[in-house]
C-alpha cells in the first residue's frame, strides 16, 4: 500500500522495493526505505498533524530539512528520543512517533535509548555540506592526495565522491578554534559525536529558504517551495495537485516547474519580475505582480486569496501553496567562529564578507550564490496578527511590531522580547524574515542590522550522546592510585577519595569497625610504629640558580638560608594573604628543591608556580617540573620507626646526631636510589622513605617485612589525621578555607618580618587582617570525654538564647585514643584569648559543652620528633 | 633487592585483550631549557612533533619543555648527556621514568576494529610523519614508542593519573 500523494514513480531517495510501516500518533502510515517521517507522512496525504506549542495551532509540514519550524516527533520505538525534526529523520523498521510541539519531555519510565560514541579523526579538509559545491571542493581535495571528510546532515550523500570519507546523517553542531569541528552523527543503531581536526575546513551548507509573512502563512498546507520540490524529487511525493506558487526569485520558479511537470495544476505568482530564463514553465500559469493576502481551510489549506496588481482579489483553490521569498544563506557555524557578514542588496540577504579565520573557507550558496530576488518580507495587506515570523514562539508581525513600539531598536533585544529564534529550529525560517521586518519598522534599510549572534550547537544534541557510552565510574574521573595499591587492597583496606587519588583510610582487621581500626593503628604508631603510603603528596622539583630566591617569593617563610641535605615546613600565601598550601621543602643541591604539597594541591601549586614565573618574575633563571608520580614514599613513623628503617639495607647513618629531624639525605634501599627524609606529620620520629615508584610497591612489603616483628602496623588517613591534630598540625583545605592567615592558625612565627617580599606579604598589613577579634585556630576537649563534636558544628558562648553570636566552628574532630578522650580543633573569635574557658555547641541532640585549650595537646615540647 | 613492578601489571588481560602491552620501563627524562639552546642541540621545536637526541627520542612538550626518552636504563645516560651539553646553561633535567608508563598497540587494523585509535584524543600520526617515517617493516616498538610520546606530548599538561 501506497499513500495518496506518492507518485507511482519517482524518488530518487526511497526504495520502493523496501516498504516499511511508520506508526504516527497511533495511525499506521506507509513508507518505504529512505524516507523520512515527514516524506511518510506527505505522501500519506497528511496535511497538518502537528500543532504550535504555544497556541495550539494545526500546523503542517513547512521544509524538508533541519529549518522546519513546525514537524517535531518524539520518537518511542525503535529507540527513544525526546524531539526530532520529521524532517530528517529516516524512517526504520519498527518506527513510532507521536507529535512533540517545541519542548520535549523526559519520560519517566525506562526507554530505549540510543548508544553513544565519540570518535577522534584528523583530515587536511573538512567540507560541511555535501551538494554540489562541497562535493566539488571535496573532490579536489581529494584529488590532491589530502585526508577529507564530507559531512552532511541528509541521510543520503549523491555521487559521493571517490577517495572521500563521507558522513551522511551527520550534522557539524559547531567550528571551533583551529579547525577543530565537532559533528553529530545519527547512525541507524548509534549516535556517533565526531571529533574532527582539519588543516582546511570548507563550509559548503547552502541556503535556507525563507518564507513571507502574509495573513495565514502558517496554514497547513502551506510549505517552502523548495521543499515540495525536494519531496517530489527525492521522494516522489507531489504535495498538491492544485499548487500556488508565490516566489520571489528562480529557485522558486523550479519549484513550481517541476510541480507542473510532475502533474499538479500550478499558478504562479510573481510578486516581482524574476529572471527565469533557463526554467522550463511550460505548464506553469504565471500571474506577474500578484500577491497571497490571505489563506482559507478547515484547518488545512482549500484557497489561496491573491490580490492582481490593480487591488483586485481573489480565492484560488488549491491544497497547496508553495512560497519562496529568497534563500538565506547558512553561515551560522562561520558566524560562530568570526566570519563577518554583509547585505547583499541584489539578493536580499546577508552573505559571508570574507572574514574569519584563514583555515575557513565559505563556498556555493552559503557564499552567497543564491538566485537574485526582491526584496519582500511582509505582504501589507491583511491582519498583522495573522502573518506569522516564527512559527515556534506563535509571533507574528503584530508582535514584532509591538516589540518595536515598546522602544527595541536592537534585534537583539527583540528576540529576547519576543523569544523569536529561541527555538529548537533556532530561527532558521525566521530569523532573517524579523530582522528586516524590525528594519523596516524602524524606517532603516534593509541590511541595516544582520541576525543575531548564532552559537554552536547548530543544532541540539542530546545530552546522551555527548555523555558517550557508560563505561563504568572510572572514566567518569580519572582514578589514580599509587604503586603500593595492590597491597592495600590485599590488606582489605578501605579506602577514601583525596583529589583523585585512592587513599587507604583505614586498615580493618577481623571484625573491627572503623573506630577500633583507627585506635589501633594511632596506638601502633605512638607505642610502636606505622607505616603510611605518602606517595600522593604533590612534589615538585625547582631547580636553577635563582631557585632559592624563587621559593622566598612564594612562601611566606625563607627558604634561601636552608643548607643543602635539610627540609623545613613552609606555608604559601594567596595575594590576599590568605593560606593556599603547605608542605616541605627540601634544599637538595645549591639550586635544586624538592618541594612537597598537599595531596589534593599538588596541581594547584604547580600552576602558581608557573603562573609568578611566567608573567611576573620570568628574568629567574627557574624550573619547576612535577615529579610527584616519580616517586613513591613510605613514611615510617614512631619510637621504634628507627629500629624499622635500619631493618632495611639503608646506605645512611641513622645516628640523630648525623641525620637529625628535618634533615634529607640521598640513599640507596634494598639496592635501590632513595631519598629519605625526616620529616614527620605524626609527631613521632619519622622517616618519609621516597623511591622511584616501580620500586614502590617492593619497598612497601619490605618495610611491612622488617617492621612487623617490631609491631609496625599499615595505618591510613584516618589514622594520621588523628595523629597530626593531636599535634595541633593543620590541614589545609580543612582547618583553612582560604579565608585564614598563618597568624589565625599559630604558624605567624614563621612569616617573615624581615621586610623581604612575598606573595601576600602586603595584604597582612590590612586592618582586618590584624584584627585582635580574628578566629583562632584553639584545640577544644568535651567535657564529656565521649562526646564527639561534629566537625562543622558552629559554637556560641554560654547558653543557647537566640540569636546568639556564633564564634566559630569545628574543623576537626576525633577520639584519641593516646588521650583517651575525644578532642577538637576549632576556628574561634579571639580563640586564643578563649583558652581556659568553655563554649557550646548546639546540636540537635543538645548541646554540647567544650573547654577551649591550647592546639597541641600532645608532646609540645616536640621531643618524640628526634 | 626490591623488585620493580610495572604499573600496570594487574592490567595485563585488559591490554591483552586490546592486542596491546605495556613497556614498562623506558628511561624518561624531563628537560626544561631555553629554546635557543634546544635548538642547538637538535631538539624539536615544532609544536607536537619528535626528534633524536644522543641516540634517544626527544619529544616536544612545551616551547621549553621536551621529554628525552630512551629504553630502559638509559636514564643515567640520558641525564648526563644532556647535563653535559648544556653545561653553564639555564635547565633543568629530571628523571621522571615514572611520570607515564607506555603501552604498545599492536595489530592497527584490530585497534580500529576496537575503537581504540579513534577514540584516543591522539595527535595527528600522519601529519606527524608516522607514516612517513615507520612504514612496513619497522619494529613495532619505534613506531609505537613514537605514537606514544606523541600523545604524552598532548596529556603531559593535563594534571591526570592516566597512564
Amino acid at each position: 500500500m501506497t499513500g495518496p500523494r506518492r507518485l507511482p514513480t519517482g524518488g530518487a531517495w526511497v526504495d520502493r522495493d523496501r516498504p516499511l510501516a511508520l506508526r504516527f500518533d497511533g495511525r499506521e502510515i506507509p513508507a518505504f526505505e529512505g524516507d523520512t517521517v515527514a516524506s511518510a507522512l506527505l505522501g500519506a496525504g497528511i496535511v497538518g498533524g502537528f500543532r504550535s506549542p504555544i497556541l495550539g495551532r494545526p500546523r503542517g509540514i513547512v521544509a524538508a530539512g533541519v529549518e522546519e519550524p513546525n514537524a517535531y516527533v518524539e520518537v518511542r520505538a525503535p529507540w527513544f528520543s525526546p524531539i526530532l525534526a520529521a524532517t530528517t529523520l529516516p524512517v526504520e523498521p519498527g518506527m513510532e512517533v507521536v507529535p512533540r510541539p517545541g519542548v520535549g519531555r523526559l519520560p519517566t519510565e525506562d526507554v530505549p535509548a540510543r548508544p553513544s560514541v565519540h570518535t577522534h579523526r584528523h583530515a587536511e579538509a573538512v567540507v560541511i555540506g555535501a551538494g554540489p559545491a562541497g562535493r566539488a571542493a571535496a573532490r579536489e581535495a581529494a584529488a590532491r592526495g589530502e585526508r577529507v571528510i564530507l559531512i552532511d546532515e541528509g541521510h543520503r550523500i549523491d555521487d559521493p565522491p571517490a577517495d572521500v570519507r563521507c558522513l551522511p546523517r551527520t550534522t557539524a553542531t559547531g567550528i571551533y578554534d583551529d579547525g577543530y569541528v565537532v559533528a553529530y552523527e545519527r547512525a541507524p543503531a548509534v549516535d556517533r559525536v565526531w571529533h574532527l581536526r582539519a588543516r582546511r575546513v570548507v563550509l559548503a551548507s547552502g541556503a535556507h529558504e525563507r518564507t513571507v509573512a502574509f495573513a495565514g502563512n502558517d496554514r497547513p498546507g502551506v510549505m517552502l517551495a523548495g521543499a515540495a520540490r525536494t519531496y517530489l524529487e527525492r521522494y516522489g511525493v507531489l504535495c498538491g495537485e492544485r499548487a500556488v506558487v508565490f516566489s520571489t526569485n528562480a529557485w522558486g520558479h523550479l519549484a513550481a516547474a517541476a510541480l507542473a511537470a510532475a502533474g499538479a495544476r500550478v499558478v504562479l505568482l510573481e510578486p516581482a519580475p524574476v529572471d527565469a530564463a533557463g526554467v522550463d514553465l511550460r505548464g506553469v500559469e504565471r500571474r506577474a505582480g500578484w500577491l497571497v493576502v490571505g489563506t482559507e481551510g478547515d484547518p488545512a489549506l482549500r484557497a489561496v486569496r491573491v490580490r492582481d496588481p490593480e487591488g483586485g482579489e481573489e480565492a484560488l483553490e488549491a491544497d497547496l501553496l508553495a512560497v519562496s521569498g529568497g534563500f538565506s544563506p547558512v553561515i551560522q557555524l562561520a558566524r560562530a567562529i568570526g566570519a563577518g557578514v554583509r547585505y547583499d542588496e541584489a539578493r536580499a540577504c546577508f552573505v559571508p564578507d570574507g572574514t574569519g579565520p584563514e583555515w575557513l573557507e565559505v563556498v556555493g550558496a552559503a557564499a552567497g550564490e543564491v538566485p537574485p530576488t526582491a526584496p519582500l518580507f511582509r505582504i501589507r495587506e491583511g491582519d498583522d496578527a495573522d502573518k506569522y515570523v516564527e512559527p515556534q514562539r506563535d509571533q507574528t508581525v503584530a508582535d514584532v511590531a509591538s516589540a518595536v513600539r515598546r522602544g527595541l531598536r536592537s534585534v537583539e533585544h527583540v528576540k529576547r522580547a519576543t523569544y523569536i529564534g529561541t527555538t529548537i529550529d533556532q530561527g532558521r525560517t525566521s530569523g532573517v524574515l524579523t530582522v528586516e521586518i524590525v528594519n523596516e519598522l524602524l524606517g532603516l534599510p534593509h541590511g541595516s542590522q544582520a541576525p543575531t549572534n548564532p552559537r554552536p550547537p547548530y543544532t541540539p544534541v542530546p545530552y546522551s550522546a555527548l555523555a558517550g557510552l557508560d563505561r563504568g565510574p572510572t572514566l567518569l574521573d580519572p582514578v589514580r592510585t599509587t604503586p603500593m595499591h595492590p597491597a592495600h587492597v590485599a590488606r582489605g583496606a578501605v579506602f577514601e577519595d583525596v583529589g583523585q587519588w585512592k587513599r587507604p583510610r583505614f586498615y580493618p582487621k577481623d571484625g573491627e569497625d572503623m573506630d577500633a581500626a583507627v585506635a589501633r593503628e594511632c596506638l601502633a604508631v605512638r607505642t610502636a610504629a606505622g607505616v603510611l603510603d605518602a606517595s600522593t603528596l604533590g612534589k615538585i622539583e625547582v631547580v636553577g640558580p635563582d631557585a632559592a630566591d624563587f621559593l622566598d617569593r612564594m612562601y611566606a617563610n625563607r627558604m634561601s638560608t636552608l643548607p643543602v641535605g635539610r627540609a623545613r615546613y613552609g606555608v604559601m600565601l594567596g595575594l590576599d594573604g590568605m593560606i593556599v598550601d603547605d608542605g616541605v621543602a627540601v634544599r637538595l643541591a645549591e639550586d635544586r628543591f624538592l618541594v612537597t604539597t598537599t595531596t589534593s594541591g599538588a596541581a594547584t601549586v604547580l600552576d602558581r608556580f608557573e603562573e609568578w614565573l611566567q608573567t611576573e618574575w620570568p628574568h629567574l633563571r627557574v624550573w619547576c617540573t612535577s615529579v610527584t608520580e616519580q616517586w613513591a614514599v613510605a613514611a615510617v613513623s614512631g619510637p621504634r620507626a628507627r629500629e624499622v628503617v635500619a631493618a632495611l639495607e639503608l646506605s645512611v647513618d641513622l645516628d640523630p646526631d648525623a641525620f637529625p629531624h628535618m634533615a634529607v639525605r640521598e640513599a640507596t634501599l634494598a639496592g635501590v636510589p632513595a631519598r629519605i627524609l625526616r620529616v614527620s606529620f605524626t609527631g613521632e620520629r619519622s622517616y618519609e622513605l621516597h623511591v622511584p615508584a616501580r620500586y614502590g610497591l617492593g619497598l612497601w612489603e619490605a618495610v611491612l617485612e622488617a617492621g612487623e616483628p617490631l609491631g609496625l602496623e599499615p595505618y591510613g588517613t584516618e589514622a594520621m589525621h588523628v595523629l597530626r591534630a593531636e599535634k595541633g598540625y593543620i590541614i589545609v583545605g580543612q582547618d583553612t578555607d582560604g579565608t585564614v592567615t598563618a597568624e589565625d592558625v599559630g604558624l605567624g612565627w614563621l612569616v617573615r618580618t624581615d621586610g623581604s617580599d612575598f606573595v601576600g606579604r602586603r595584604s597582612l598589613a590590612r586592618p582586618e587582617l590584624r584584627r585582635p577579634d580574628r578566629r583562632q585556630l584553639v584545640g577544644l576537649l568535651p567535657e564529656d570525654p565521649e562526646a564527639l563534636l561534629p566537625e562543622g558544628a558552629q559554637l556560641v558562648e554560654g547558653p543557647v538564647e537566640p540569636p546568639a553570636h556564633a564564634l566559630g566552628w569545628v574543623t576537626s574532630s576525633y577520639r584519641s585514643p593516646t588521650l583517651g578522650r575525644t578532642f577538637a580543633l576549632a576556628l574561634v573569635e579571639a580563640g586564643r584569648s578563649r583558652i581556659g574557658t568553655a563554649l557550646v555547641a548546639p546540636l540537635a541532640g543538645g548541646p554540647v559543652a567544650a573547654r577551649v585549650v591550647e592546639p597541641v595537646l600532645y608532646d609540645p615540647e616536640g621531643s618524640r620528633l628526634r | 633487592m626490591i623488585e620493580p613492578r610495572a604499573p600496570l601489571a594487574d592490567r595485563l588481560a585488559d591490554l591483552a585483550r586490546l592486542g596491546a602491552r605495556e613497556l614498562a620501563f623506558l628511561a624518561q627524562v624531563d628537560l626544561r631549557c631555553e629554546p635557543e639552546d634546544a635548538a642547538r642541540l637538535g631538539l624539536p621545536l615544532e609544536p607536537n612533533t619528535a626528534g633524536a637526541f644522543a641516540g634517544a627520542e626527544a619529544l616536544w612538550l612545551g616551547p621549553d619543555e621536551w621529554l628525552v626518552v630512551g629504553p630502559e636504563g638509559w636514564t643515567p645516560r640520558i641525564v648526563s648527556d644532556l647535563e653535559t651539553a648544556l653545561a653553564g646553561r639555564r635547565r633543568s633535567v629530571l628523571d621522571v621514568s615514572a611520570n607515564r608508563t607506555t603501552i604498545e598497540l599492536a595489530a592497527p587494523d584490530r585497534l580500529e576494529h576496537a575503537a581504540v585509535l579513534p577514540e584516543a584524543w591522539l595527535p595527528d600520526l600522519r601529519a606527524l610523519g608516522v607514516a612517513a617515517v615507520f612504514g612496513p617493516g619497522t619494529p613495532l616498538a619505534d613506531t609505537v614508542a613514537f605514537v606514544r610520546e606523541a600523545v604524552a606530548a598532548r596529556r603531559a599538561r593535563r594534571a591526570s593519573g592516566l597512564a
